[in-house]
């Protein structure tokens, strides 16, 4: 078989049949440009993934496009099984990443470490690498978005269950450093579980002049139903915004 | 666990305005909107789609990476993507 730098985009869907998935991962080990490339099509691939489940009713309508074929409309009915596949080879392909999560979970209680802090970089800069367990989480985990008026803070904030507890990963834009900032799941019995923390330098993230969102991943040891919401909490007082769940 | 109840009450205000994407997708050219259908929309491979359109695996392979770059560009257009 033979590896096409174009091989990234089927991989990056996750299309790629078990030994051409390995073959590219063996190219994407030392090929920057389909590493870069990745990490580009790791947001088309979440936002592929997430218009799904709501858009059943009024897509068609909305639908202005004459050319008929297959229309978009006929693209939700396999959403949810789409989901649950992803899901599952997520889940094959992510044995090390499960490792990673529980890492990250002691880490913090050990003492507030920062952890897994990725930025998706459109043009490919910073050592984002393909499949960080941030970018993987939101791209297959269960989402859940808010945006806080006031702060005009926009995240989405996404789960999986693991044996550990839950693996929780956030994409955060619309803020300005500098900041410290901290994710916490608040349970439902009002507990609070440390996710992650990072700092926000000042030029931020998802606003004007630095369009890339903030990518972090962590793990806590409840699982996602005893979750009532998730808090991004600013370092010496206030909520930059809350995500119910 | 409700994974499909939750995913659908999950986004309805979404940081990514999932009609745009819809609509963005109806935007493509035909070639590169039936290749997206046929593969990742209905939960097949590439090598399985390759079958049931009747064009070669690397032709597939390709056309999903061109109709990505597009859906990617006309996104950016609609500023949806980063």
């Amino acid at each position: 078989m033979t590896v096409e730098h174009t091989d990234v985009g089927a991989y990056a869907l996750g299309l790629l049949e078990e030994d051409d998935r390995r073959a590219f991962e063996e190219h994407l080990s030392d090929c920057g440009e389909c590493v870069a490339e990745l990490d580009e099509f790791a947001d088309i691939r979440g936002l592929l993934a997430g218009i799904a489940p709501v858009e059943t009713g009024d897509q068609t309508n909305d639908q202005t496009d004459n050319d008929v074929g297959d229309a978009p409309g006929e693209i939700d009915g396999n959403v949810v099984d789409l989901l649950e596949r992803r899901r599952r080879e997520a889940r094959r392909r992510r044995r090390g990443t499960a490792l990673i999560g529980l890492a990250a979970g002691v880490a913090l209680v050990a003492g507030g470490v920062t952890i897994g802090s990725a930025i998706v970089s459109p043009d490919g800069g910073t050592g984002h690498q393909h499949g960080s367990p941030a970018a993987d989480v939101l791209a297959n985990g269960l989402r859940h978005t808010a945006t806080d008026p006031t702060t005009h803070a926009t995240g989405v904030v996404a789960t999986r269950p693991e044996p550990f507890g839950t693996e929780v990963g956030l994409d955060l834009a619309g803020i300005r450093g500098p900041l410290t900032c901290r994710l916490v799941a608040v349970l439902k019995d009002g507990r609070q579980q440390p996710v992650t923390e990072w700092s926000v330098a000042p030029k931020g993230y998802g606003v004007p002049g630095s369009p890339e969102h903030l990518e972090v991943h962590g793990g806590i040891s409840a699982k996602p139903g005893d979750v009532s919401r998730y808090d991004v909490l600013v370092e010496g007082g206030g909520t930059l915004l809350t995500i119910p769940v | 666990m409700s994974v499909r109840r939750d995913a659908a009450a999950g986004g309805s205000e979404g940081v990514l305005p999932r009609a745009v994407v819809a609509e963005a997708l109806g935007s493509l050219s035909r070639a590169h909107r039936e290749v997206l259908t046929e593969t990742v929309m209905r939960n097949r491979s590439v090598n399985e789609a390759a079958d049931i359109l009747g064009i070669p695996l690397g032709t597939v392979k390709s056309r999903v990476y061109y109709a990505l770059r597009a859906l990617r560009i006309v996104l950016e257009e609609r500023g949806v993507a980063t």
